[in-house]
């Protein structure tokens, strides 16, 4: 295959044993990566979707709307094929490359339910996608399950994380303030981003009327102001284009291709074999380690396997659950590492289904410069149970701000014509403030995924099958959550406020994580503190699929850390030979 | 792929302006490693055409000639260029084709009939073969949905003219000289006086 200069080799066929495999190269896979590398261990990431390259392979950058046919919007026969992946907010003309092809990925929901799965498909998988909103989860989160007398307590707590939520967050690049809040940790931080003048009204108000909440700028992962760190990563500021979905060739982002990856390539230890859709993992029965994966390759089926030390599945939630259930043995007959019976379980998103919008008067004369890469956050002020409303469990995070669109946009709903009514249009319009809901799923047993039966994709691996369903704790949840954003905006002096539930199928909010469960019983759970197998030493899983819980953080900044702890144990334990 | 430095391509172009604000950010040493890259597509299914007559894809002649019309009346040419000038009314035909259902394509010809027999009930011509001042009455009570016109017709003609909007101020003209263009803020500032910028941004990265 060809080598370009600094890039790492590309890897077809190979009888190399690897002293890691990393599958799927996202957040997740792109930090395993990276620690691995950097600890010295020769690392293949095996990736089933093509190579994406920084900068060069940004074809939705910098495009203009006139430039686009639809001006950004895709056809009917577009939705129509992509009927899930089109569901996102993300999707558009400058984006669309970066999802999965529904056409390819297909999967079933039980009757009753539904589902939304938005799929990545290439080297960077979501990290090219995401919204960069970066959170870290508190002793709150990770010990509600427990406080709610409810199984399936984190085996971790955040002190176990906080070295490696630190280690991210200062390569990686988060802005944010620093808020002293006992359920959101702080972060090592860039500068946050500027407050407009409304949110910074809006701010004062709502926590005037409630002094136990609080609304903060948005912590995410853009460079506000780079470090030498970040410069010397080939990385540069925030210009603030809000072109991060479609690729950021200034770095400013961070996805695997501007910060992990380089990173990783730089030690000379990485190899990437992409266009290779993993079946299932080969497992030594004398052993009992995994010696690789078997491969099918994604454009010529052809079959291959790659063999590695020991393997890290950084797939995605679901992709990595579908791995795991795909790899049967005589001693797995229900999928590697699960003789706990619990993998496929305790499947959760978050619940988006509600929101708020109202006009706020005055402010005429203010405005701002740029299209900002984040907007405010309201952190959970439900984080215990003593805090709890009485007739639901846990809580919910907002997120929202304010926004000054132009006057042309709904502008027909504005009778008139002619010069001065185009003239009209071309103005900044009245400012509003909007809130959104990001609200905790309770884990469910009931809420799971499987293999189906008899219905395979393409590569002939049996799809996933969908069994899950929001709980009357999320719905409550909503309605409350309607009543509280509409009441603070009314403190916040809006008006003409509008306050609705927009149901909508769980996986839309692209936060599915469980369903390959840490914890400290290997009868109850998958994975131990270290997400490593409990059943097969050699075997990380390091992505959403080992959470225990959702929180209301948004999940991929745990991805991180979690991925990066666990690159650190794993080198350790097998220079020590333990694994 | 092209040789960007020498190419005068427009898409070639574009990306030299990309790459020559990448080198100011990130120092020229980065920029070596940045190589040929894919040149921009610029090529379009549909290009616009200011003096488009005769039929669209969906509209009939006479349905384009009054879309034509709508935008004129709408949008105006002032000291910057107008709807009918970067053929808004050809981007509507082709929006409604491709990206919209075809319950809203069916709205569209809708009110352009009621339009029509009303221009023919009164003044027995075509909407678009009347003068500016008798078509300008039409339009208004349509717009407010005043007799003949009803409220149904009112929410049918906003289809239209919010895709005479959308059309407009996502076109080059509409997006650059009307509205305020900042492709590369450099960073984001909270807070400004409306008055240093005196109209709206164009539209951003999502649109």
């Amino acid at each position: 295959m060809a080598v370009r200069t600094g890039e790492p080799p590309l890897i077809g066929e190979t009888r190399e044993v690897y002293d890691a495999i990393v599958v799927g190269s996202g957040v997740s896979g792109g930090w395993a990566a990276k620690e691995l590398t950097e600890r010295g261990l020769r690392t293949l990431i095996v990736e089933r979707g093509r190579m994406v390259r920084h900068r060069e392979d940004y074809p939705g950058e910098n495009k203009r709307p006139w430039e686009m046919e639809f001006r950004s919007r895709v056809s009917q026969d577009t939705k129509q094929e992509q009927s899930v992946q089109s569901l996102c907010y993300a999707y558009g003309d400058t984006t669309k490359h970066f999802f999965g092809n529904d056409r390819d990925l297909p999967f079933s929901t039980e009757d009753g339910t539904g589902f939304a799965w938005i799929r990545g498909n290439q080297l960077g998988g979501k990290s090219l996608l995401w919204a960069r909103q970066s959170y870290r989860m508190s002793d709150h989160d990770f010990g509600a399950n427990a406080a709610d007398g409810m199984d399936g307590d984190w085996p971790i707590r955040h002190a176990d994380l906080a070295p490696w939520y630190a280690h991210v967050e200062r390569f990686a690049g988060i802005s944010g303030s620093r808020e002293h809040l006992p359920q959101l940790p702080d972060s090592e931080f860039l500068k946050p981003f500027d407050m407009m003048r409304p949110e910074q009204a809006v701010k004062r108000a709502i926590e005037a009327a409630y002094p136990d909440r609080k609304l903060i700028i948005g912590r995410t992962a853009n460079l506000s102001e780079p470090t030498e760190l970040h410069i010397a990563q080939g990385r540069g500021r925030c210009m603030a284009r809000e072109e991060c979905h479609r690729g950021c060739s200034f770095g400013a982002s961070f996805s695997t291709q501007s910060c992990t990856l380089p990173a990783a390539a730089a030690t000379g230890l990485l190899h990437i074999a992409p266009n290779s859709v993993v079946h299932s993992l080969i497992h030594d029965e004398a052993t009992n380690r995994v010696r690789g994966v078997r491969v099918i390759d994604n454009e010529t089926m052809t079959e291959r396997e790659y063999l590695a030390r020991v393997v890290f599945l950084c797939a995605s939630t679901l992709g990595s659950t579908q791995v795991l259930l795909m790899s049967k043995s005589p001693r797995f007959p229900n999928g590697i590492a699960n003789r706990s019976g619990v993998l496929g379980h305790y499947l959760m998103d978050h619940y988006y289904g509600a929101d708020a919008s109202g006009t706020l008067p005055g402010f005429e004369d203010e405005y701002f410069k740029g299209r900002r890469p984040t907007g405010m956050y309201m952190p959970n002020f439900q984080y215990e149970p003593a805090r709890y409303r009485p007739h639901y469990r846990r809580g919910y995070a907002l997120g929202g701000g304010a926004y000054r669109g132009a006057n042309w946009q709904g502008g027909e709903w504005r009778d008139g014509f002619g010069a001065d009514y185009k003239q009209a249009l071309g103005q900044a319009g009245a400012w509003g403030f909007n809130f959104y809901l990001q609200g905790e799923m309770l884990p469910r047993w009931e809420n799971q995924v499987s293999l189906h039966p008899t219905l395979k994709d393409k590569w002939g691996i049996p799809q996933l099958h969908f069994n899950v369903r929001w709980s009357d704790n999320e719905q409550r949840m909503a309605e409350d959550a309607v009543v509280e954003m509409e009441a603070m905006l009314r403190a916040a002096g809006a008006v003409n406020i509008n306050a609705t539930l927009r149901p909508e199928p769980p996986g839309l909010a692209i936060h599915e994580v469980g369903s390959a469960r840490m914890g400290r019983d290997p009868k109850t759970s998958v994975l131990n503190g270290f997400n490593q197998s409990h059943d097969v030493p050699n075997l990380f899983v390091t992505d959403g699929a080992s959470f225990c819980s959702t929180g209301t953080q948004n999940p991929s900044l745990t991805f991180m850390a979690l991925s990066a702890r666990a690159a650190d144990h794993a080198a350790r334990e097998l220079q020590n030979r333990r694994i | 792929m092209s040789n960007i430095e020498s190419s005068n391509a427009p898409e070639d172009a574009k990306r030299r302006r990309l790459l020559q604000g990448l080198a100011v950010v990130l120092g020229s040493g980065t920029l070596a490693q940045l190589g040929g890259g894919q040149a921009l597509s610029a090529a379009l299914a549909w290009t616009p055409r200011a003096q488009a007559t005769g039929p669209g894809q969906l509209f009939n002649a006479q349905e384009m000639a009054s879309l034509r019309a709508i935008c004129d009346h709408t949008i105006p040419r002032t000291d910057t260029p107008g709807a009918v000038d970067v053929d808004t009314h050809g981007f509507i035909d082709n929006q409604l084709k491709h990206v919209h259902e075809a319950a809203n394509q069916q709205r569209a010809r809708r009110v352009l009939a009621r339009l029509q027999a009303v221009a023919d009930a009164r003044h027995a011509m075509a909407f678009s073969e009347l003068s500016p001042e008798l078509q300008r009455p039409l339009l208004e009570a349509l717009d407010r949905g005043q007799a003949p016109f009803e409220d149904t017709d009112r929410g049918d003609f906003k289809l239209i003219k919010g895709l005479v909007l959308f059309g407009y101020f996502t076109s080059e003209a509409g997006a650059t000289q009307v509205l305020a263009f900042d492709p590369v803020p450099g960073g984001f500032t909270g807070s400004i006086p409306y008055a240093s910028v005196g109209k709206a941004w164009g539209p951003g990265g999502i649109y």
